[in-house]
Formats: structure tokens, C-alpha cells, sequence
């Protein structure tokens, strides 16, 4: 039976029928079933195999990965490279489906070979095949790596590019933010008897708040906080035109008109209507408005004349903090009417009492459940540190603020100015 | 952003979030559907929770941009926090706002 089966295959078809009959006498079979495995990559073995049916597959693992090299069919010899050069297996071999192997050991093998030049010739054709193939895919690998370096190497070189583009955007916005921190009033006047700090931070590089202390002719100050609509670039923009035009109006009068000494209100409707003014005509289309209070105080009496451009109204602490009330509101904001009146209106700072002037990033900072400082909380802040000096007052509610937000982004920029009139 | 005709009047339900975020979402279809409207708009703000500045200057462009044709922008059903907003920047001076849908509509008829 096994004599006649093997007959059939070209590796045996050269063997007298002695020697086949003896060798088909004592050789052993494997019947494998689909999936089962001939042996493992690495086992030590020294017989090899010859496929009388079924086929199997030859697998190799890289990183665990496995790959299939070939598929070896009826007819065909397994396992020879071991044998010849007495190395363990160099490939892992699986059925595909149920087949059937005739085991050749060594000295078959040598036998086989021996009655059979051709079969010599054509198993040194397989190993040079083998060879080239390897070669070959060795080859196809280097390149696919390659192509992948290749790939690789531009993807970095365009991330390195990117990087440097926003390295320049990122330095730009450094000197910006410079620029703009110089905008800010370098110290604050502190009238006697009078306390003034204040503080501003950017939600982004640069900001849409601002605060000013402009010393006014006569000793009085002129306190300005401002919130540009939006933030970022677009808002700091005009934050730069709009504190240049509202310091250069309130100050020209009485730089450029012999001293001449203005009454606050006309400092403040000037002032204001001229950057309105400004806005409006030159920058109509950008639809862009600055809400901005703007007050002139008088430090020896208190008195408080002021305009709220659209502005959180400001609030007024009494010496034991308790009482705590809003300015009125006011006008419009900045840059949307042209023919915007200001209206002033008129308060007064009594001894030991304070203004405190801030935008809506105080109170409208989230935390990371999204919800809002408040009114209240800022209240309550203030109550809290009725005793304490302007300056740490002005640091315990932006600690306060961030403490709240929790590590939550900026998402708004934020500015405080607190004065306060000594008991 | 929700947007249907209720007679000839162009009802828009903006969002619950108007941060830059949320301008930035809605600001360029908002324009447009307002724009090739021309006529009366109606913006019912009974789910916006939050304002921030962008929001205020998105509603005031396209008031401008349809009160030159006749039109106009009014707003309804406000939040309390929001009317707040629009109290302190007097920008309740730049709108007619009414509490509901159902009453600005009415002020549409009249």
C-alpha cells in the first residue's frame, strides 16, 4: 500500500523496487489534522518529511506576529535544511488540512539522494530557490523599511518646520505681550490717604482687559478699567487703540492747552466721545466694542464722577464691609454708536470705604464643573479682607479666583483694581 | 441652532452655550440665514445659559445687518443671569426684548 503510495512520488520513482520495499518496511507516518503542527521553530530534529497528501504551511514568527512563508503540497519534501546542516528547525510547520507524511530519517535520505543524481539536483534547485526568495524578501523589506524611513524622516522634517513657525508665533507673541504689559501703567498712583493696586491676566498670550491710573491734572486720578469684546490678538488690538486714545484725550487738554484745568466731567465726556468717535468711524466693520468704566477721582474730597460704558458696574464697599453696593449702569459700550452720549454720573468714596473696579473674568472664571464664580462669591471675598490692605486684598481675590477655577482654563481675561480711602 | 418660520417672521433658537466656542459655531450659518431673510427675526435665547462678549457682538452685527432692510432682531425668553448681562452693558437699550417666544411674536403682528 505505503510501497505503492509512495511510487507516486518523484522522489521515489528512481528507487528499485527492493530498496522501496525495504524502506517503505520500516518508515514511520504522521497523519496530521487541519492545524495541528509538524513541529515548532527552533525544536531540534534531524528526520525530515515527504507529503503524500493534504498540505502544510510554513510559518515564521516576528514579534510574535505570525507570517506564512509557503504551502507545501503532495509531493513535495519538509525538513530537509535541518537534516542537511544539523541545525534546529528554522520554521514552525502547520497542516492546513488533514495530511499524511512518510517520515524519511537520515540514512533514508542519504539513500534516496544516492539512487537519484536528479533528486540531488533538485533539492539543491529548492535550497538555491529558497535562498533567492529570502534574498528577495529580505530585499523588499529593506525597502519597506526604507520607504518608511523615508516617510518618517519628511513627517519630522514638516513637525520640525511647524515647530519653528510656531516658535516664531509664540516668540511674537511673547514681545506683544511686552508690548501690552507696557500699556499697563508702570506704578499707581497712591494720592495720601489713598490706596491703589490693581491687577490684570490674560485668558491667552495677550489680553482684551485693561487697567489704567491716569494722573489728571489738579491731583486727580483718572481710574479706568476696560474689557475688549473678545480676547486674544483681535481684542488686545484694540485694547493698544483704545488705552492710547483714552489716555491721550484725557492728558492733551492740559498738556497742550497751557495747563487749562478741566472739570471732570468734561475730561470724561471728551475723552470718551473722542475714542467712541474714533471706533465708530474707523473701525465700523469689525463690529468690535469695549465695555469701560471710567472714573474721575478727586482724592481730597472723594468725589467720584464717572461714565460705565457698558461695564460691569463697579462696586462700593463701606468701612465695615457689610454694606456693599453697585454703581449705577450707564451707557452703551464703546465702538457701537457714533453719536453716543455719555452720561456721567456722580458717587463719592467716604473715609474708609473702597472702589472696587473688575471685569467679568472675575466673576464669570469657571471652575470644572463649568459654573461661575458669581457676584456673591466676589461679595464675600471682599466682606472677608475689609481690613486688609488694598494690595493683599487685590492678591487674596485673584488666589481666591484660582483656588475656585481648580486648574479649569482662563476662560476669560481677568482685572481687578481696588481703591480704598483711608478711616 | 434651530430655525423655522412661524409666518413671516424668521425664529432662531440659539444655543445653550454662547462662548467663544459657541459663537464661533453658529456665527457664520446665523449671518447668512439672517442675511437671505431680510425681514423680521426673532432670536428665542429660552436655552442660552451662558454669554460671553462674542455672543453680545454676533446678535449686534446681525441687528445691523437687517435694520438697514426694514428688518429687525428681537430677543426672547432670557434667562435671569443672561438679562443681567444685557443690563449692565445696556445692550437692553440696542434690542427689543420680550419674556417668551409667544409674546414677541405677538409684538411681530401688531
Amino acid at each position: 500500500m505505503l510501497h505503492d503510495l509512495l511510487r507516486a512520488v518523484p522522489w521515489f520513482e528512481h528507487l528499485d523496487a527492493a530498496l522501496l520495499g525495504q524502506m517503505a518496511a520500516s518508515m514511520g507516518q504522521r497523519r496530521l489534522d487541519a492545524g495541528e503542527v509538524l513541529f515548532h521553530q527552533g525544536d531540534t530534529g534531524y528526520d525530515c518529511f515527504v507529503i503524500l497528501s493534504g498540505s502544510l504551511e510554513v510559518l515564521t514568527f516576528v514579534n510574535e506576529v505570525e507570517h506564512q512563508l509557503e504551502v507545501y503540497a503532495a509531493g513535495q519534501i519538509i525538513g530537509e535544511m535541518a537534516l542537511i546542516d544539523r541545525s534546529p528547525r528554522s520554521a514552525t510547520i502547520r497542516a492546513v488540512e488533514p495530511s499524511h507524511l512518510v517520515v524519511i530519517t537520515e540514512s533514508d535520505f542519504k539513500t534516496l539522494i544516492g539512487s537519484n543524481p536528479e533528486l540531488a539536483m533538485s533539492m539543491l534547485r529548492n535550497g538555491t530557490t529558497r535562498v533567492r526568495n529570502t534574498n528577495q524578501r529580505m530585499i523588499g523589506d529593506l525597502e519597506r523599511k526604507n520607504a518608511e524611513l523615508l516617510k518618517a524622516y519628511q513627517q519630522l522634517k514638516a513637525a520640525q518646520a511647524e515647530l519653528i513657525r510656531l516658535n516664531r508665533i509664540e516668540q511674537e507673541l511673547a514681545v506683544a505681550r511686552q508690548i501690552q504689559e507696557s500699556f499697563l501703567p508702570r506704578t499707581l498712583a497712591q494720592p495720601a490717604g489713598w490706596q491703589v493696586a490693581a491687577y490684570s491676566r490674560g485668558a491667552q498670550a495677550v489680553g482684551g482687559d485693561f487697567y489704567d491710573c491716569i494722573e489728571l491734572s489738579d491731583g486727580r486720578l483718572g481710574l479706568v478699567v476696560a474689557d475688549a469684546c473678545g480676547k486674544g490678538v483681535t481684542a488686545a488690538l484694540f485694547v493698544a487703540l483704545s488705552r492710547s486714545l483714552l489716555r491721550a484725550a484725557s492728558l492733551a487738554p492740559w498738556i497742550f492747552q497751557g495747563g487749562m484745568v478741566l472739570d471732570p466731567e468734561s475730561i470724561l465726556t471728551g475723552a470718551l466721545w473722542l475714542v467712541n468717535d474714533y471706533i465708530c468711524r474707523e473701525h465700523a466693520e469689525s463690529n468690535m466694542f469695549i465695555t469701560l468704566f471710567y472714573a474721575v477721582l478727586d482724592p481730597r474730597s472723594g468725589n467720584l464722577a464717572y461714565v460705565n460704558a457698558g461695564h460691569n458696574p463697579p462696586l462700593l464697599v463701606d468701612a465695615p464691609g457689610q454694606g456693599l453696593r453697585e454703581l449705577e449702569e450707564g451707557t452703551l459700550p464703546i465702538g457701537i454708536m457714533a453719536s453716543q452720549e455719555f452720561e456721567v454720573q456722580h458717587s463719592h468714596v467716604g473715609p474708609g470705604e473702597r472702589l472696587i473696579l473688575f471685569s467679568d473674568g472675575i466673576t464669570e472664571a469657571m471652575n470644572t464643573a463649568g459654573e461661575p464664580f458669581n457676584d456673591d462669591r466676589l461679595h464675600a471675598v471682599l466682606r472677608e479682607g475689609v481690613a486688609m490692605p488694598t494690595q493683599d486684598l487685590v492678591s487674596m481675590v485673584i488666589r481666591q479666583v484660582d483656588a475656585y477655577a481648580a486648574g479649569a482654563p482662563q476662560a476669560d481675561d481677568m482685572t481687578l483694581m481696588i481703591v480704598t480711602r483711608a478711616a | 441652532m434651530n430655525v423655522e418660520h412661524i409666518d413671516d417672521v424668521l425664529v432662531i433658537e440659539l444655543p445653550a452655550r454662547l462662548d467663544a466656542v459657541g459663537v464661533a459655531a453658529i456665527e457664520g450659518n446665523l449671518a447668512e440665514t439672517v442675511t437671505a431673510h431680510k425681514g423680521k427675526v426673532l432670536a428665542d435665547m429660552s436655552q442660552v445659559n451662558f454669554v460671553a462678549s462674542l455672543a453680545l457682538r454676533m446678535l449686534l452685527t446681525n441687528l445691523k445687518a437687517v435694520q438697514p432692510l426694514g428688518g429687525d432682531l428681537r430677543l426672547a425668553g432670557m434667562q435671569p443671569q443672561i438679562a443681567e448681562i444685557f443690563r449692565k452693558s445696556r445692550f437692553d437699550t440696542l434690542f427689543k426684548i420680550y419674556p417668551d417666544r409667544e409674546s414677541a411674536l405677538a409684538t411681530y403682528k401688531a
